[in-house]
């Protein structure tokens, strides 16, 4: 059975487009057919990072409105072959893609895939929501900083009102949260808020902590998802975090800076 | 309401409890119910209580399961793990606040247990908080409305003639809102009103307090008028002559 998650956070520039790379990568790394689609339309980044800029033919949107079929807009990853993007478009709109038509994709895309992970654009619109409307699970990808702890909450609400699960009273959407670039050294002198806060705050489980790593931009710039870097301690982050996704126990791996006790507490609160 | 597990063991335990309360029918629609798990906790060997079940009975007869209270980590697993809400360990008022506060009653009193019962069930009288004001004739009983999932920024939830209980949390941005008394289990961040329609008895309780506003009948405190030794504080917040008061609970 195919799972549809959203990768959403309400806040922009903390790290949707990076995950989406690395997860999907790393999901196709462990044999799951898996496709990331880019809901940002008119900004479409997602090809980039995953270094098929240079073969987007057709998009999602020319999918959606019946354009173009699936199967020419599906770019197959060159590194694996069971990874494939559906790239956004650059030169509509926002407005360009209508619910009925969404769905529609998605569904197809569940029959071909094991799994579809889809690229929310930030905020808290039209366009986060058609993002999460299909969503089985949801990763809300947050940084250790009010504002964005903040509006995970708000997208967390959506969640349960604005979602095709909500509407048809299902199970509801499944909730991942993941921490990323988070700075160590800044949470040790107090500049932002620590593993225990935020959890306090949103009450969901974890399902990874992604260090601040140079090595992010560098593996954006040059089309390389992070994950592909096992030594990176990035890459490995995203290596557990998939693991967890996928239903293995994994403890979570973490800088010595942490008072002691701190992985028995994350557990303890990942009911 | 608190129900006092004796012996979840009895096969016909389930029964029982639709039996009791299938006696005072209407009386219970609707009421949140503790497990008390203090008897059993007593017990040389623990037994494993079938929680899902006596939540479905409940549900049978109209009363919404809750939570647990006063088991051992053992007992209280199996609650947790159904989603039912485990509530620190609550003592009888003490007599201090008691004086201080000689009519509140924010903790529901429990029935003695009755050791020939398999489960006991609550008596009128306990369920029953006696309230400041005499009812109205012929009103129909309080609703109480009881959310188990935390109340986030942008989400409102309204207990329309009656009370609410909030199990979790109250995020920042967040707002909830009650014609009667607002109990919250979790941390205010948000908004708390009680008294939506006017009643200036009606009151605010909750496990940790750290509001960005709080109201009673249309008297209202923001964040920046509340002193900061209340914060992270178990408060209750009434009116005392035209004023909002705050007390700390111990
Ligand atoms: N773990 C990280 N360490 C350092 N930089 C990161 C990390 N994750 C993301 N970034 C950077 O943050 C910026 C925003 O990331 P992006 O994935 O585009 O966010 P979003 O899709 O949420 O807008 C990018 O410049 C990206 O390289
Ligand atoms: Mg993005």
């Amino acid at each position: 059975m195919a799972k549809v998650i959203v990768m959403t956070s309400g806040k922009g520039g903390v790290g949707k487009t990076t995950s989406t790379a690395a997860i999907g990568t790393g999901l196709a790394m462990r044999g799951e057919k898996t496709v990331v689609v880019d809901f940002d339309v008119g900004l479409r980044n997602l090809d980039l990072i995953m270094g098929c800029e240079r073969r987007v033919v057709y998009d999602f949107v020319n999918v959606v409105n019946g354009e173009a079929k699936l199967g020419q807009a599906l770019i197959k990853d060159k590194r694996f072959d069971n990874l494939y993007v559906l790239a956004a478009s650059q030169t509509r709109d926002k407005d360009a893609l209508s619910k009925e038509g969404v769905v529609k994709v998605i569904d197809q895309l569940r029959e071909q895939f094991d799994y579809v992970i889809c690229d929310s654009p930030a905020g808290i619109e039209k366009g986060a929501q058609l993002a999460m409307y299909c969503a089985d699970e949801a990763i809300i990808v947050t940084n250790p900083e009010v504002s964005s702890v903040r509006d995970s909450d708000r997208i967390l609400g959506l969640l349960a009102s604005k979602t095709l699960r909500s509407e048809k009273d299902l199970e509801p959407v499944k909730q991942h949260l993941l921490l990323t670039r988070y700075d160590v050294g800044r949470v040790a002198r107090g500049e932002m808020l620590k593993v225990d806060d935020i959890l306090e705050i949103l009450s969901i489980p974890l399902v990874g902590v992604i260090p601040e790593s140079e090595a992010v931009l560098r593996a954006s710039n040059t089309g390389n998802p992070v994950i592909l870097d096992s030594e990176n301690p990035a890459g490995k982050a995203y290596a557990d975090a998939v693991s967890r996704l996928l239903g293995h126990q994994v403890e979570h791996r973490f800088p010595s800076e942490q008072p002691r006790g701190f992985f028995a507490r994350l557990f303890g609160r990942a009911a | 309401m608190v129900l006092r597990l004796v012996d979840p063991s009895r096969p016909d335990f389930a029964q029982q409890i639709v039996e009791k309360v299938g006696q005072a029918p209407g009386f219970y629609r609707d009421a949140p119910i503790v497990l008390d798990l203090e008897t059993l906790a007593r017990w040389p060997a623990p037994p494993t209580v079938d929680f899902a079940g006596i939540r479905a009975a409940l549900a049978s007869v109209g009363l919404v399961c809750v939570g647990v209270q006063n088991g051992t980590p053992q007992l209280t697993e199996g609650a947790r793990r159904i989603g039912l809400a485990v509530f620190p360990t609550i003592r009888p008022a003490g007599r201090a606040n008691a004086a201080r506060e000689p009519d509140a009653e924010p903790e529901p009193e429990r029935p003695a247990a009755r050791p020939s019962a398999a489960a006991s069930a609550p008596s009128p009288q306990a369920a029953a908080p006696s309230p400041p004001v005499a009812p109205v004739k012929a009103a129909p009983p309080p609703r109480t409305r009881v959310v188990s999932e935390p109340v986030r920024s942008g989400q409102q939830v309204y207990a329309k003639g009656g009370d609410l209980i909030v199990l979790g949390t109250v995020n920042a941005g967040g707002e909830v809102l009650a014609d009667g008394n607002v109990h919250i289990y979790g941390t205010l961040r948000g908004k708390a009103i009680a008294g939506a329609a006017g009643d200036r008895e009606a009151r605010l309780f909750c496990q940790r307090f750290d509001p960005e506003l709080v109201s009673i009948a249309g008297l209202f405190r923001v964040a920046d008028q509340i002193g900061p030794e209340l914060v992270g504080q178990r408060v209750g917040v009434r009116i005392v002559d035209d004023a909002l008061a705050f007390d700390r609970l111990s």
